[in-house]
């Protein structure tokens, strides 16, 4: 099994960028995105084992990218990170099918151990 | 012995032989009558004979012999030694000297050749022995398990052993002949140059130094050199050199090096320094970062006592206490203390150790003193950011909520709804206490409200009550809530805010009675501007007056019975400015004509009023003084017009500040957010440092990189949290030089979540390099951001469209800086342009309608205009106008 590939979409810079270092710091390999248009158009969408969205994003939210993954037939996990949670919306993302969802500031060992649960359903359920 | 023996043997054969011998021959001689003479002739040469087997002894014995034999049997008469006949006596000397003679020289000719024998076995085994030794040697050279070489004195390889040259993956061949710098790496030549000609220059002393050779494929090892010159057959000097292979220590002295390096920066980088104390035996021990933490020489001996002198003085009892415990009851100690550093700075230290016995039994603490002051720091920082935003809530008066249905308990209630309510923080509120805080005659609309909503599942309702304090007084609150729906589909949860809007009510019911006050003065004002008019003076050269208009008295303008004073005496503020009336009297006293003096007297009724009067002196023909001549005005209305102005002002800067705080309310999830995207990507840094400190091998520039975003983004939180104290704050205006595009940056840093949680792309037009306007940088910013939430609320009806924000900036050829905000919302009814701007008027169902009001008394004061522009396509677009600042327009 090779190194999962990780993608971070968030369109603060400092976020992501830190998001990356943490993954970086342990060991998997990430590539990042500003928007999820950007990432919908990354030629490697199909290595992608688990996506790190944030929610509230200009455009196109955390929530349409999941939609439109969906729609593309593509069953990659997905965490959401947000700076600005209620329930209303962690009920939304759980119901479209979001694996974990966050809300900034969160401690690094949680969305490592949230991670860590993506990657193992992705590997036992595959992809549908 | 054994010679001795075998010669022994040797004489014994030879003497019984030569004696059988001689036996045979005499017996022979009997036989055959042979004469003396020559009998003695036959021994003699018997003797000699056997004397030639070699022992002189038995040769002696055996010519005692032959001549007893002879003198018996040959010398009458028999067995006497006695020799008669003088003949035979010389024969018998000439026989025993020939004899003896010849025999030690036979033995002395046979001694020689054995020597030559002998030294010749000798050369033949020396020769052989010498050529096995050789074989030796070299079977040594080449097999040693040591590298030889030897070189000339240009450094050309002479010779190198089999082992030397297959070490390097070389045959000998292949080196014998070349430069043996070719075994060297290129950096290292200049080096091994050096060691050779130092060994040259130092016959028969030797060198050793520790240097890498490169082998044939490339590989490098590492050798210990030892070298030694010495001087050959020729007299030509060579170089030896025994080279040991030293790679695997050398690699275990470099990785012991680099994890001290490793080990060394760790600490420098984590601010953690070692130490040990022995405390049986006083012995102390600390790293090199334990120094610099305590900015102490490392050529210092460290000792506890150090650590006591440098500690903070509130802190030192404690410190010291630790390590007198520690030194009665050695046990393991973690403790965090300050220093106070010579350069005046203090540093906040956590100290711990461990109790460990050593191999002698003694007792040693090892332990690590970190220097936390940049974490206490951070710590602070965070705790500071989160009183900020408890300060936000206070100063915006706002509250937040979260009302669970089923339990009828609050969730969450944040500290200022407590203050609102007057409740106790942490009392459990009952619904009916709620009720029973708020106005009786708002509850019922309250919770007509509240069931529509959960009825309907509102995203967003709102609603105006009132709070009736213990001590009487009211509350007025706005709020804004929605609802939560659980998993079964019904309501769950209201969450919402409680904003304070008292204030907002009074300064807009002040407004409005000044407002009222202003309308009444300016109605007064033109009355009297209609009725009243100018009267006419004289006053004599004492400056008393002598003359007054008619109708003055009959209009009642004027107190009766003003004739005959001086104006001074007219007057009712002369004690309050006693400077104009100094002046005023100093003009008089001159003679010169005077302008515009306002002064306050009474009129007939008694009440106050001002006069304005102008006056110039007249004289007769001769130029003598006769006194002044002038005309008065009654312009009390106008100075109580302006009065109110003055109040109208401050009223409004005030709403403006209200307002201002009002909309601080309304971005709190904004700020929440701004707030929590840098804190979120600081515990992400944080954490991802400790990864990289963590690894097995720790990556030290990715974790300074960390450490480094960390600081940029706590900064970045700090800046967000500057920009809303700016907002917050009630103080002077500040008219300064401001470049309107830098206004705007600020705003979209402030307004930019708003932006997307509207889902509103913003467009940006500044004009670069816009000369300065003259203005108050926070109002300006509170009108941009006022016409910027307008606009993104104007299109949140808007979902067939991208909904664009457009904010433009630029410069006209008037002298004006115009800032333009358009939206492509729902756009302003033709009928309300024109009262869009007025107080009051507002389309939303919770507005108070003071925003764009407040906007066009703030840009007005800055003695600009700001106006609704007539656009193409939907939506509405506001500019204002604001004059260059004066003082840099040529």
């Amino acid at each position: 099994m090779s190194t999962p590939l990780i993608s971070v979409v968030d369109d603060d810079a400092s976020v992501r960028a830190a998001t990356e270092n943490l993954m970086k710091s342990r060991g998997y390999i990430v590539q990042t995105f500003a928007s999820a248009e950007d990432f919908l158009r990354s030629p490697r969408l199909n290595e992608t084992s688990c996506v790190i969205s944030d929610l509230q994003m200009p455009v196109m939210s955390g929530l349409d990218l999941l939609a439109e993954m969906r729609a593309r037939g593509h069953g990659v996990p997905f965490i959401f990170i947000t700076a600005f949670p209620n329930d209303r919306v962690r009920a939304s993302a759980l119901d479209a099918g979001a694996i974990g969802f966050l809300a900034k500031p969160f401690a690094g060992h949680t969305l490592i151990e949230c991670l860590d649960a993506a990657l193992q359903e992705n590997r036992d359920g595959g992809h549908t | 012995m054994h010679n001795q023996i075998s010669n022994f043997k040797r004489s014994a054969t030879q003497f019984a032989f030569g004696s059988i011998t001689l036996a045979v021959v005499t017996l022979a001689s009997f036989y055959l009558q042979t004469h003396f003479a020559a009998m003695a002739l036959v021994y003699l040469l018997v003797i000699l004979l056997f004397s030639l087997i070699g022992s002189f002894v038995a040769s002696y014995a055996l010519s005692v012999l032959a001549i007893a034999a002879l003198a018996y049997c040959f010398v009458p008469p028999a067995f006497s030694l006695r020799i008669d006949d003088p003949q035979a006596l010389p024969v018998v000397v000439a026989f025993l000297t020939v004899s003896i003679v010849g025999t030690h020289l036979i033995g002395r000719v046979r001694q020689e050749r054995e020597a030559t024998h002998e030294a010749a076995a000798q050369l033949r085994r020396g020769a052989a022995d010498l050529k096995d030794r050789e074989k030796r040697w070299r079977a040594i050279f080449e097999h040693n398990p040591a590298m030889y070489f030897m070189l000339d004195e240009a450094g050309t390889v002479l010779n190198v052993n089999t082992f030397g040259a297959t070490q390097l993956g070389y045959a000998r061949d292949e080196l014998i002949g070349q430069s043996v710098l070719g075994i060297f790496l290129e950096e290292d030549r200049a080096f091994v140059h050096k060691c050779v000609r130092t060994c040259l220059e130092d016959i028969g002393q030797s060198h050793t130094w520790d240097v890498q050779k490169i082998r044939k494929d490339g590989s490098v090892l590492w050798v210990r050199e030892n070298a030694k010159a010495m001087l050959w057959a020729d007299d030509q000097p060579i170089v030896l050199i025994a080279c040991e292979d030293v790679t695997e220590r050398k690699r275990t002295e470099l990785a012991l090096q680099r994890s001290e390096a490793h080990l060394a920066q760790a600490q420098e980088l984590s601010h953690t320094g070692s130490f040990g104390w022995n405390v049986a035996t006083g012995e102390v021990f600390w790293s090199k970062e334990n120094f610099r933490i305590f900015q102490l020489d490392p050529q210092t001996a460290p000792a506890p006592e150090l650590v006591v002198e440098r500690t903070h003085p509130d802190d030192k009892a404690s410190v010291q206490e630790i390590i007198d415990r520690a030194m009665r009851d050695p046990r393991d100690f973690e403790h965090e203390y300050r220093l106070l550093l010579p350069d005046g700075s203090v540093k906040h230290i956590h100290a711990r150790a461990r109790a460990t016995r050593t191999a002698t039994g003694d007792i040693e603490f090892v332990g690590a003193a970190t220097d936390i002051t940049a974490a206490r720091q951070v710590e602070q920082q965070l705790r500071r950011s989160e009183a900020y935003l408890a300060e936000a809530q206070r100063l915006s008066h706002t509250g937040s909520w979260s009302w669970d249905l089923y339990s009828l308990d609050f969730v969450y209630r944040s500290a200022e709804v407590d203050r609102l309510f007057g409740f106790e923080p942490q009392e459990t509120v009952s619904i009916e206490t709620i009720r029973s805080r708020v106005h009786p005659d708002d509850l019922p609309r309250l919770q007509e409200v509240q069931r529509q909503a959960i009825e309907g599942k509102e995203e967003r309702f709102e609603y105006d009550f009132r709070i009736l304090l213990a001590d009487g007084g009211i509350r007025r609150i706005h709020s804004v809530a929605h609802v939560v729906v659980g998993s079964d589909g019904n309501v769950r949860e209201l969450i919402g805010t409680h904003m304070d809007v008292t204030e907002q009510y009074a300064a807009r019911e002040r407004l409005e009675n000044t407002l009222a006050a202003l309308r009444e003065s300016e109605q007064r004002f033109r009355d009297y501007a209609e009725t009243a008019s100018d009267w006419l003076w004289e006053t004599g050269p004492d400056h008393q007056v002598t003359h007054l208009s008619e109708h003055t008295s009959a209009a009642g303008i004027l107190a009766t019975g003003l004739m005959g004073l001086p104006r001074w005496d007219i007057a009712c503020d002369v004690e309050e400015e006693p400077e104009k009336w100094r002046q005023h009297r100093a003009t008089l006293e001159a003679h010169l004509p005077f302008r515009d003096l306002v002064y306050r007297t009474v009129n007939r009724m008694g009440s106050p009023i001002y006069v304005r009067t102008s006056g110039k002196p007249f004289f007769d023909l001769n130029g003598n003084f006769l006194g002044y001549r002038g005309v008065s005005t009654d312009i009390t209305a106008l100075i109580r017009g302006d009065q109110t102005e003055q109040e109208l002002r401050k009223a409004q800067a005030e709403l403006a500040h209200v307002t201002r705080v009002t909309t601080l309310g309304e971005l709190t999830t904004s700020i929440a957010h701004e707030i929590n995207q840098p804190l979120a990507a600081i515990i992400s840094n944080a954490d991802a440092c400790l990864g990289w400190m963590g690894r097995q091998t720790p990556d030290l520039s990715a974790a300074r990189c960390s450490v480094e975003w960390i600081i940029e983004d706590a900064i970045r939180a700090s800046e967000v949290i500057r920009r809303i104290r700016a907002l917050a704050k009630k103080g002077e205006i500040e008219m300064v030089p401001l470049d309107i595009n830098d206004v705007v940056k600020d705003v979209i840093a402030l307004v930019a979540r708003e932006l997307v949680n509207h889902r509103v792309t913003l467009k940006t037009k500044l004009t670069e390099a816009l000369p300065a306007i003259l203005g108050d940088r926070i109002q300006l910013q509170q009108v941009i951001i006022n016409l910027v939430m307008n606009g993104i609320e104007a299109m949140d009806a808007v979902t067939d469209r991208t909904r664009e924000l457009v904010i433009q900036s630029s410069e006209d050829d008037t002298g004006y800086v115009q800032l333009t905000v358009t939206d492509c919302g729902v756009g302003i009814a033709e009928d309300d342009t024109d009262r869009v701007l007025d107080p009051f008027f507002t389309t939303k169902s919770s507005g108070l309608g003071m925003g764009l009001s407040i906007c066009r008394s703030i840009v007005e004061a800055h003695a600009g205009r700001l106006s609704v522009v007539r656009k193409q396509g939907p939506g509405a677009s506001f500019r204002f106008d604001l004059p260059l600042h004066k003082e840099l327009v040529p």
